[in-house]
C-alpha cells in the first residue's frame, strides 16, 4: 500500500478526530502535499461538522420547569424570573483525545440554584401537585470519601431527569475541570461532561435519560477536555 | 433552510446508512474513540473500522449534498 493509500484510508477517522496524535501529524503532512486527500478531508469535514444536529435537545418539560420555577419563586418569596436553560451540545473532539458522549448527547442545566432544597423542602407540604411531584422524585446521597455528603441526586423517574446537586466544590487547578461519569452496571464508566462549580463551589447539573436503577455516577478531578476513562479517585460518588 | 430542517434532514441521513456505519462515526465524534479503540471495543479489524468511517461519512456526504445541504 502506497503512503497516499494509507494516509486516504485514515482520513474519516482524521474528520471524526478518531486519529491518535502520531497518526494525525503522519497524515496531516501528506495532506499538505496531496490534493486529492486534501479535497477528500475537506468534504469529510464538512459531514463532520453537521453531525452536532444529529442531537435531538432535550428539555425539561415546561410543566416541571414551571413547577420548579414557581416553587423556587416561592421558596425565595420573589416574582419568578424566566428559567434560564442552558443546552450542551457535542464538540468534536480534539486530535487524541476524548469527546463527550454525554454531553454530546446533550443535557440541560435549569439555572436555578437551590432549587433542589426548595423543592425538598416544599415537598413536604401536603399539596396535591407537589405529592404527585414527590412520588416521582428519588434521592440519593452523593458522598465523597473522607468528607461526607457533598450533594444529592434527585431522579424525576416520571419526567426521566437526573438532577445533581454538588456543593463544597474546590476550584480545580489550572488546566482540569471535574468530571461526571455514568457506571451502568457491570460495564465501564462513561464519561458524561466536564464542569467547573461556581464560586461558592456549588454545580447543578441535569442529566436525562441516562439512568437506571443500579447505576452508578461518579465525579473525579480531569484535565479540562475530559478524559476517556477516571484518572483519579472519585470526589463524590452515589447509587442510584 | 432552517435548523429544524436541517436537523431533520442530518437525522434522515444517519438513519440512512447502515447501522455499523453509524455506530462507528457515532462512537468517533460522540464517545470520542480513536478508530484503534473502536476495533477493540467492537472486536472489529482496524480495516474494517476505518472502511465504515469512509463509507458512513462518504454515504452522509453523498445524501446531504444531494438535498444541497453541503457545498462541496
Amino acid at each position: 500500500m502506497t503512503r497516499h493509500e494509507q494516509v486516504n484510508e485514515m482520513l474519516a477517522g482524521l474528520a471524526l478526530g478518531a486519529l491518535n496524535p502520531d497518526e494525525e501529524a503522519e497524515a496531516r503532512i501528506h495532506i499538505r502535499e496531496c490534493s486529492v486527500c486534501a479535497a477528500d478531508l475537506a468534504a469529510m469535514s464538512e459531514v463532520a461538522s453537521a453531525l452536532p444536529l444529529t442531537v435531538d435537545e432535550v428539555e425539561a418539560p415546561a410543566s416541571l420547569r414551571q413547577r420548579v420555577h414557581e416553587i423556587s419563586a416561592t421558596d425565595a418569596g420573589t416574582k419568578p424570573a424566566p428559567p434560564r436553560i442552558v443546552r450542551f451540545f457535542p464538540r468534536p473532539r480534539r486530535p487524541g483525545y476524548v469527546g463527550l458522549t454525554w454531553a454530546a448527547a446533550a443535557a440541560i442545566a435549569i439555572g436555578l440554584v437551590g432549587w433542589n432544597v426548595s423543592l425538598q423542602r416544599q415537598l413536604s407540604q401536603n399539596s396535591g401537585e407537589l405529592a404527585q411531584l414527590r412520588n416521582q422524585v428519588q434521592h440519593r446521597a452523593l458522598v465523597s470519601p473522607g468528607n461526607g455528603n457533598v450533594g444529592s441526586i434527585a431522579y424525576l423517574a416520571g419526567d426521566r431527569l437526573a438532577l445533581l446537586s454538588l456543593h463544597g466544590l474546590t476550584r480545580p487547578e489550572a488546566g482540569k475541570a471535574y468530571e461526571l461519569w455514568v457506571i451502568p452496571t457491570g460495564d465501564q464508566p462513561v464519561p458524561a461532561g466536564t464542569f467547573l462549580p461556581d464560586e461558592d463551589g456549588n454545580k447543578l447539573l441535569v442529566i436525562p435519560h441516562q439512568l437506571a436503577a443500579g447505576d452508578q455516577i461518579a465525579v473525579t478531578v480531569e484535565l479540562a477536555a475530559g478524559s476517556l476513562h477516571p484518572t483519579s479517585t472519585p470526589v463524590a460518588t452515589a447509587k442510584i | 433552510v432552517s435548523q429544524g430542517l436541517e436537523r431533520a434532514a442530518i437525522h434522515d441521513a444517519l438513519g440512512s446508512i447502515p447501522p455499523e456505519q453509524r455506530r462507528a462515526i457515532e462512537l468517533a465524534y460522540f464517545g470520542g474513540y480513536t478508530h484503534r479503540e473502536i476495533a477493540e471495543r467492537l472486536d472489529l479489524p482496524l480495516g474494517t473500522v476505518k472502511g465504515q468511517l469512509r463509507l458512513g461519512l462518504e454515504k452522509l456526504h453523498s445524501y446531504l449534498s444531494g438535498r444541497g445541504m453541503l457545498s462541496r
